[in-house]
């Protein structure tokens, strides 16, 4: 047992862990070529990891659906990026007015909690509805999807933030419309970001589903299409490339919140 | 504008209630610019209510208060405030936190005023560390330096070294007293050190338990002296505001005032 307990946040990835996660990365991909060999399921069902690597060479060189592999992960990432954007802005102002403002709590308060329990694609087809079935939708899907976790996020740590603080900062003549910018935000900073990792992560759960309509390029337009000819491979293949990518973008995430919230914790 | 001639604190017929019950007053208290004035109580008694309400963050359920010869409305740049925590914003250097209430000056008299002030709290070093890099003393006194940095005609300080270890604490009684003298700032302090209360007061006041009135109020020249602890008016002080006081605490409901 390492007690890694938060020694040292800061310290990056040590050489153990690092070759403890390619020995566990090894060890399932070698599961998976002998469970693959002797044919318990056929390859339809368990293909083995070298046609998963022959396509990931072939959709990347000659495409799949009319594109390349890197097209329909850029085209899916930045629909998560756009409809994040959106919905990340809104969340925080939303999140923002909710706090400060005990009217809008009570008349948008519920509507947040109402629209974050309901699962994102029981209102696609609305959307779909609504804006047809080209970009539209699906930025309004993810922004729509993003939004609520940011906006509660934001809502409960402005009004957990120490009124000591707020009071400092008026006598220190800070006015009335400066606090929120110059005190609010700032403090509920570290649970903003924990919120918008939360509604990045919901996002990302929702692309791959909302691709099923309409949604080449899109990884999750190609897995669709992969699916609907029986190519598990190119299925498979989509699944890892959006776990790969999703833990890219936590990562990057990670390193933001160490950036710019260096006292979580210690403060 | 303040009145030149004008008490720094007029407090008159003050109370606050919770909930309809009364946790401070009536308190009646005037303090003259310069002063520094040790306030203590029992736990309860509403010592920082009182202060809460001269440095404008709430309103008196009933009373007056001014400040300078102006009602006070609010907080306001002129009455500087001290919590018993720091109060540090985390997401700020220390010298950024410092500079917090200098946001009307221009860019180099700002960052000329900081290194002033960093320097008046022997912090000149740790200007560009954030709050948690700080020990709890170098905290407690970037805190100081932040409220001093709009140059406030009065200094409220709540419990400012209640998290300090004795040691420490003693450092920064004297670094206080140093800063009141160079600064004529008026002070009001709250304490529950008795032992503070009498080396730092020009004036120690003594609150009742709740609600809070004022049972002692006595001028003191203790902390003029170059040793106040070696005088004998300093232990004599020490033993009557200690029986005040656990006077004070034993008797809850305190002198009935209605
Ligand atoms: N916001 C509030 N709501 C309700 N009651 C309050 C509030 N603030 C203070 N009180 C009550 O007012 C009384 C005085 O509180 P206050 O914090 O002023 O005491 P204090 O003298 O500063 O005590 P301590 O020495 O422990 O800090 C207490 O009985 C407390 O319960
Ligand atoms: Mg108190």
């Amino acid at each position: 047992m390492r007690f890694a307990f938060r020694a040292d946040p800061r310290r990056g990835m040590t050489a153990k862990p690092a070759m403890l996660r390619a020995g566990a990365v090894l060890v399932l991909l070698a599961a998976w070529q002998l469970i693959a060999m002797v044919r318990i399921w056929p390859p339809v069902f368990v293909p083995e990891p070298a046609a998963v690597w022959r396509q990931l060479v072939r959709t990347s060189t000659e495409g799949y659906s009319g594109y390349t592999l890197a097209e329909h992960l850029l085209v899916s990432l930045r629909r998560i990026l756009l409809g994040c954007l959106y919905g990340v802005t809104g969340g925080i102002a939303l999140g923002l007015l909710i706090g400060i403002v005990p009217t809008v709590r009570t008349l948008l308060g519920p509507l947040v909690t109402f629209v974050r329990t309901l699962p994102p694609l029981a209102y696609l087809s609305l959307l779909v509805i609504w804006f047809g079935i080209e970009e539209e939708p699906k930025i309004w899907l993810l922004l729509l999807a993003s939004l609520p976790p940011v906006a509660v996020a934001t809502a409960e740590a402005v009004r957990g933030v120490h009124e000591d603080y707020l009071n400092a900062a008026r006598s220190l003549g800070a006015s009335r419309w400066e606090v929120p910018f110059r005190v609010v935000l700032p403090s509920a900073l570290p649970e903003i970001i924990t919120g918008i990792r939360v509604a990045v992560g919901v996002a990302y759960t929702t692309v791959v589903a909302a691709e099923t309509v309409n949604g080449v390029p899109g990884i999750g337009g190609m897995v669709r299409d992969a699916q609907r000819y029986n190519q598990t491979d190119v299925v498979i293949l989509g699944i890892v490339v959006i776990g790969l990518s999703g833990l890219l973008i936590d990562f990057l995430l990670q390193t933001l919140d160490r950036r710019l919230v260096p006292w979580r914790g210690r403060g | 504008m303040p009145s030149p001639g004008a008490e720094a604190v007029e407090v008159r017929g003050v109370t606050r209630s919770f909930r309809g019950k009364r946790a401070l007053g009536p308190v009646d208290l005037v303090v003259e610019p310069g002063a520094f004035v040790t306030l203590v109580g029992p736990s309860g008694c509403g010592k920082s209510t009182l202060l809460g309400l001269i440095a404008g963050f709430a309103r008196p359920s009933d009373g007056s208060l001014r400040a300078f010869g102006e009602p006070v409305g609010g907080p306001d740049p002129s009455r500087g405030v001290v919590f018993q925590e720091p109060r540090l914003f985390p997401w700020l250097s220390v010298a950024a936190n410092v500079a917090f209430g200098l946001r009307s000056l221009p860019k180099a008299a700002r960052r000329e005023r900081v290194a002033e002030l960093l320097e008046l709290t022997g912090l000149a070093e740790a200007g560009r560390l954030r709050p948690y890099e700080l020990s709890g003393g170098m905290r407690q006194r970037a805190a100081i330096a932040r409220a001093l940095a709009p140059r406030p005609r009065l200094l409220l300080m709540d419990e400012p070294f209640a998290a300090l270890d004795a040691f420490t604490r003693e450092r920064m009684q004297d670094e206080v007293r140093a800063l009141w003298q160079r600064t004529g700032t008026t002070v009001l302090f709250v304490t529950h050190s008795v032992d503070e209360a009498v080396y730092l007061g020009t004036r120690v006041v003594a609150l009742s338990g709740s609600p809070g009135v004022i049972v002692l109020d006595e001028r003191s020249k203790l902390p003029a002296l170059e040793h106040p602890r070696a005088d004998p008016g300093f232990a004599e002080l020490r033993e009557r505001l200690t029986e005040v006081v656990r006077a004070a605490a034993q008797v809850r409901n305190g002198p009935v005032t209605s």
